[in-house]
């Protein structure tokens, strides 16, 4: 599966641009701070619904617009497919906000279910938290790669976060109110039954992700760094008998909003010890093991986003991405041609199909491309 | 005043309208000039109508149903199973029951569901009324039907632990696939919970 075509529109520094994509790699060149990673944002946009980068869809709409549009086609083994997301900003202040997203001009009624039709992994250096920050870091990212490969995952922890609200609501209560504990473990009961449930559901499902992760993630890692990742999940299991700490805070102490997941470089923990060319790796590695583990789940390769990734690389860590870029339709931004050209030049075997963007002030341009791959020419580009 | 450029009575229709949920500024204004146009006569019935609804409607006092008699006329009706009761969320999921025409036990409205965020504990819900009549004797079963959002189904939990030293069968409507639905297109979340919810034939 791979983006044939799309379509942006008011969003950030564009206008209106339309790109035409290699289903191979896609290089954006251009200065800092031109749109590059720009684009990259709205094809996270066409694939998650949001921003990769976390903004807001209000900070997407261009200044002095009220709305964006982007729009993409998909095309795989199973047909085309149009995704668009339209975002239109309140008219005053007594209105809502309005996003549809919508496949082949129907909207979807949860826009949460446009994951996994376009599956996607990005790699930016903003991504270093993933190996050197706080657990909620690595949570995230098992919680977006479990949310691109199954509905089921996504409901089990919207209902986990939504019960979670509730019973922290009751805890705050309760405990401004001083009620005897026998008669707040009564208004509790629901609570702590509810939560047990979809609790085992998340953690049932990270465990077994994280168990398919490891042996990839260690694998890509051997291959870049030479050293040993293990990625360990540490569940943290809902327990309500610590009740009393928890009516006197008014927050639920125990679940899988505390799970912990924790990587090891040769024995010891990254986060802490790792040097930071290790952690990279390590980031690297679980990028590497999502794509892979996606591949195999949707039975076609995700799409890879490379932000300003190449240049940072070390040519060993360079070597150990270029195989990847060689399958699958990845998107590539750099600011330095000649460097970017080398990068490429070094893979075995050489990354082929590709086609370059040059990217300057709210305008993309196609470059002279090569001929077309195969199998696009004998299907021109619609309008 | 918002309106003050229109006259005052009508000023005032607008911004009665503005209250109606769903109604902003604009509908109101379409509704008012509507009202203006309207026969004087079929303004004077909508006038009657909703001062009748607000004056006659009341709650059942045994199963806090909206209506016009008391107790109402589910309640009254002695071909009904007396031993049957479907514990809702508000009136209009009783409607919904009725709808089916399989049901024939009697209701409880709750008037809500348990929901801290909203500062709705059990003393909200019309659960005291409930507790009484399946004390009072006669009732072989309860069926909880509140929705299956995480509220209603955490007001499910409770009750059913209400009622479990009250030796009264309980039980929780089944979710699962839709009538006349492919199975290929039912949703994966839908699908799993109906697995859950299989029995044996």
């Amino acid at each position: 599966m791979y983006l044939e075509r799309v379509e942006i529109h008011d969003f950030r520094v564009y206008d209106r641009v339309v790109l035409e994509f290699s289903p191979g790699l896609n290089v954006l060149l251009g200065p800092n701070a031109a749109g590059k990673s720009t684009v990259l944002e709205a094809l996270g946009v066409l694939a998650t619904g949001r921003s990769f980068r976390g903004a807001t869809d209000a900070e997407m709409v261009r200044n002095g617009r009220k709305a964006y549009r982007v729009s993409g086609r998909l095309s795989g083994t199973l047909g085309s497919h149009i995704i668009e997301v339209i975002y239109t900003a309140p008219a005053d202040t007594a209105s809502a906000a309005r996003r549809v997203i919508s496949v082949d001009g129907r909207p979807l009624a949860r826009p949460s279910d446009i994951l996994g039709r376009l599956p996607l992994v990005s790699f930016s250096p903003d991504d270093l938290p993933l190996a050197k920050g706080a657990p909620a870091e690595r949570r995230r990212f098992l919680d977006s790669l479990l949310g691109q490969t199954s509905a089921a995952y996504r409901e089990s922890l919207i209902r986990y976060h939504r019960i979670l609200s509730q019973r922290n609501a009751l805890l705050g209560d309760l405990g401004a109110r001083r009620l005897a504990t026998s008669a707040a473990a009564e208004l509790l009961a629901p609570w702590d039954e509810a939560l047990a449930g979809a609790a085992a559901e998340v953690q049932t499902r990270r465990a077994t992700a994280v168990a398919a992760l490891e042996p990839l993630a260690a694998r890509a890692f051997a291959r870049i760094d030479g050293g040993h990742l293990a990625i360990s999940y540490r569940p943290d299991r809902f327990d309500p008998s610590g009740r009393l700490d928890e009516l006197r805070r008014g927050l639920t102490l125990s679940g899988p909003h505390r799970d912990e997941v924790v990587l090891t470089v040769d024995a010891q923990e990254a986060r802490r010890f790792a040097s930071q060319g290790q952690q990279r790796s390590a980031v690297l590695a679980l990028k590497l093991a999502a794509l892979e583990l996606l591949e195999r789940e949707a039975g076609e390769r995700p799409l890879l986003l490379l932000d300003d990734v190449m240049s940072e690389l070390d040519p060993g860590r360079r070597a150990a991405l270029l195989p990847l870029l060689g399958r699958g339709q990845a998107f590539v931004t750099g600011t330095d041609r000649l460097g970017l050209e080398r990068a490429l030049s070094e893979g075995n075997p050489p990354v082929g199909g590709e086609r370059w963007f040059t990217v300057v002030g709210g305008t993309v341009c196609a470059e002279d491309s090569p001929a077309p791959p195969a199998e696009v020419t004998d299907d021109p580009p619609a309008r | 005043m918002a309106f003050s450029h229109y006259p005052e009575p009508l000023a005032r229709l607008i911004q009665e309208f503005t209250r109606l949920p769903g109604v902003g500024p604009k509908t109101a204004q379409r509704l008012a000039f509507f009202v203006l146009r309207m026969e004087e006569r079929d303004v004077m019935a909508l006038a009657s109508a909703l001062a009748d609804a607000k004056r006659k409607i009341g709650r059942c006092s045994v199963c806090f149903n909206l209506a016009d008699a008391e107790p109402c006329h589910i309640c009254r009706d002695a071909r009904r199973d007396r031993g049957v009761i479907c514990v809702v969320e508000e009136a209009n999921d009783l409607v919904a029951m009725e709808k089916t025409r399989t049901y024939n036990g009697l209701y409880h409205v709750l008037e809500g569901a348990l929901s801290p965020l909203e500062g709705v504990g059990p003393e909200a819900l019309r659960l005291a009324g409930l507790l009484k009549r399946v004390k009072e004797g006669g009732v072989r079963e309860v069926i909880l039907a509140t929705n299956p959002t995480v509220e209603g189904e955490a007001t499910a939990m409770y009750i059913a632990r209400l009622l479990r030293p009250l030796n009264v069968k309980t039980t929780r409507i089944a979710r699962g696939v839709p009538v006349g639905g492919d199975l290929e297109y039912a949703d994966e979340v839908t699908l799993a919970r109906a697995l859950e919810g299989r029995r044996e034939m």
